[in-house]
């Protein structure tokens, strides 16, 4: 545990440091900003645009930030050679690569966190008032993340950056439309039901994203969700164990490669 | 770790599954409450230029959805009202959950598709009601969305009063209910409806959740509203529970209005519409007591005046379109007057808005009715102090002529007030009698 503690340390501070994922965070953070300059809209309309573009920037802004930090993690390992050292030390495969994913976890939700306090803090400057279900759907997009990070980093064994990028980017497109492969996978009399199965099949083994997006009922509060607190936990607990199968995919995998 | 863990890594794998697929089977019922229909929300966004569709697609909908409606108000200012239809389509697809849109929306199709003479085009009064319906099922936890359906359409607009009490009904057992909005709401719209001990109920009920919320709300700023709404609830109460009383003695024996309606046409397609009508009222009416002095003829009573297909029926609501192509061939006219010394006369030109098929007044059926009604339950038609006299839904009236007591309340969609004594003439024309150029008198 101390060896994947300390591993994560380093991948986090190594991913602090690399430009690319900063000028994400500050372009996401300047777009927060900005539509709070909405001021002309009706107070309904300015809060609907501000809430829903908030939300949004910070869920892009974590998705480009999980992927290209995911995508690279082991790769750029290899490709420095760094990974004989490391290695070669009492350090197992397993755990170097658990360290990798919570290194670059830890890096994600400081992004996501800093993000989120900015934006909770502009829509309180707004509204005067705090809203629980704000700092909900950020914490639901962090769970997004980390299932998206799982993903990038069980391809990243496996295939290049490059490829790693649309495949990543492709699964993560894919199980956002979860409510697409759930009404292709529901029974109707007009439905081939071997089709019908094989979305369902599609719908069940797909990490589903779309779960996670939880926006409409936060940016209108008359909107009334039952057993909010369920949804939550479920919701984390899946993705908590779909993180779980893909790192488990993932060691079973890297334990195997030559590297 | 060691090679043998690889049969149990894959195992647990497997295992993990269980759990997700379980997981996701409970998740996928509730997920409907957290985002709009897709196959709606493709549709709008096939429907929109390059930047806002890339904009809907990758997650900012509500977004892209409040700039369009704020794009929708300029269309507003401008007087671009054709142009607004499709937007509030394209909005509430993009975000069935944007309550102003539907509500704004509604309204805007009600109420401002005008002829020269800003009388509002009754042709897309169903399509409002449709989208409103289709907000509501989008958000069926919204009393403020029934409320509005009740009141600015059914109460209002069309004067459908059983239908209005049904919305309202329905807006009050949602958890949140506004007293005022609602619940005052509903009290009128049952007295409306003729059922005033349900009504005085209504208002008992409003006085004792009034207080209620101020309780609860003690310290609180918005205890203000509340206190407001009492004072209302009580008077109103009051007012309804000692007219209740009253007027059961006081509309006997029914007074013979005297009604006499007559159109002439002037031009092509412009008609004046003169009659007479007597409404009596007191003006020096003592609410604690009953007491008033001699029933006076009273101005303040409005006829309503309807010029339709003669097949016309109006439809039952159907689904909101994205070009919400009314029937174009229909030609509506609703207006009405006001009664002063016993007369009333309206002036009906639709020359000016029979510019071809898409105008108001296309005059493409072959025969078209005329109807000109006085409706006692109509708050805007009939003044408290003539109601005292007669009635609450026209108890207090009779006519030698003209006297319907069959219930059906004109130009609703079937809507029926048991007891309903209304006073109407219907006049029947022919295409001919519409683009006849002489002056003619119809009796």
């Amino acid at each position: 545990m101390g060896t994947v503690i300390t591993l994560a340390q380093g991948t986090f501070g190594e991913a602090v440091r690399r430009k690319i994922l900063n000028i994400f965070l500050i372009v996401a953070l300047a777009m927060i900003g900005l539509y709070f300059a909405f001021t002309s809209f009706s107070a309904r309309e300015d809060l609907t645009i501000t809430l829903s573009t908030g939300l949004g920037v910070i869920s892009l802004a974590g998705v480009f930030i999980s992927v290209i930090l995911g995508i690279n993690l082991v790769p750029s390992e290899i490709e420095k050679r760094t990974i004989y050292t490391i290695l070669s030390k009492p350090v197992r495969r397993h755990e170097f690569l658990l360290g990798k994913y919570f290194g670059g976890l830890l890096t994600v939700f400081v992004n996501i966190a800093l993000m989120g306090m900015v934006f909770i803090v502009l829509v309180w400057v707004k509204t005067k008032s705090t809203d629980n279900a704000v700092w909900e759907g950020v914490v639901l997009i962090f769970f997004q993340m980390m299932l998206l990070s799982s993903v990038a980093i069980l391809f990243s064994v496996f295939v290049s950056p490059f490829v790693n990028f649309f495949l990543t980017f492709s699964v993560y497109l894919l199980g956002s439309m979860s409510s697409v492969t759930e009404s292709l996978a529901t029974q109707n009399s007009h439905k081939n039901p071997i089709t019908t199965a094989f979305f369902a099949v599609i719908h069940f083994i797909i990490p589903n994203f779309g779960n996670f997006n939880i926006q409409n009922p936060i940016i209108h509060p008359d909107i009334q969700v039952q057993n909010m607190g369920a949804y939550m936990a479920q919701t984390i607990i899946y993705g908590i164990l779909y993180s779980a199968i893909m790192l488990l995919t993932a060691i079973v995998i890297f334990e195997k490669r030559e590297v | 770790m060691a090679s043998s863990n690889r049969p149990a890594l894959i195992f647990a794998i497997i295992v993990l599954f269980i759990p997700v697929i379980f997981l996701q089977a409970k998740i996928d019922p509730q997920r409907q409450q957290f985002e709009p229909n897709l196959a709606n929300k493709n549709k709008a966004i096939s429907q929109l230029p390059i930047e806002f569709a890339l904009g809907a697609a990758t997650g900012f909908s509500q977004a892209i959805a409040g700039l369009l409606w704020v794009r929708t108000d300029e269309f507003f200012d401008q007087g671009d009202y054709d142009a607004i239809i499709p937007m509030v389509r394209i909005i509430t697809w993009l975000d069935p959950h944007n309550i102003d849109v539907y509500e704004t929306g509604a309204w805007h199709l009600d109420y401002n598709f005008t002829d020269t003479s800003q009388r509002s085009d009754r042709r897309y009064v169903p399509v409002a009601v449709a989208l409103l319906e289709e907000g509501i099922n989008n958000n069926p936890d919204v009393s403020e969305l029934y409320a509005d359906l009740a009141f600015t359409h059914f109460f209002r607009k069309i004067g459908d009063y059983p239908k209005a009490v049904y919305w309202y009904e329905k807006a009050q057992q949602i958890p949140g209910w506004d007293v005022t909005k609602v619940g005052h709401g509903l009290a009128h719209a049952l007295i409306a409806d003729g059922q005033i001990p349900q009504a005085i109920d209504e208002w008992k009920y409003c006085v004792q959740q009034h207080q209620l919320r101020i309780n609860q709300m003690k310290g609180s700023g918005l205890v203000y509203a509340e206190e407001s709404g009492l004072t209302v609830a009580q008077k109103n109460l009051e007012e309804t529970e000692a007219r209740y009383k009253f007027r059961q003695t006081q509309t006997k024996p029914p007074f013979d209005v005297g009604f006499s309606a007559t159109l002439t046409r002037i031009a092509p397609m412009v008609f004046i519409v003169t009659g007479t009508m007597n409404a009596l009222g007191d003006n020096k009416y003592d609410l604690t007591t009953g007491q008033h002095s001699a029933w006076v003829p009273t101005d303040g009573t409005r006829v309503d005046i309807r010029l339709q297909d003669a097949n016309y029926v109006i439809p039952n609501a159907t689904t909101f379109a994205l070009s919400n192509n009314i029937a174009d061939s229909v030609t509506i006219l609703q207006d009405s007057a006001s009664v002063r010394d016993g007369k009333f006369e309206k002036k009906l030109d639709m020359s000016q808005d029979h510019l071809g098929s898409l105008s108001m007044y296309s005059f493409t059926a072959p025969s078209y009715t005329v109807q000109v009604w006085y409706n006692p339950a109509d708050p805007s038609s009939t003044p408290p102090n003539v109601a005292d006299r007669f009635g609450w839904i026209g108890e207090g009236i009779t006519d030698k002529n003209y006297l319907d007591t069959s219930g059906n309340i004109p130009a609703t969609a079937g809507g029926r007030i048991p007891g309903l004594r209304i006073i109407k003439k219907t006049f029947t024309l022919s295409r001919a009698d519409i683009f006849g150029t002489d002056v003619k008198v119809f009796n």
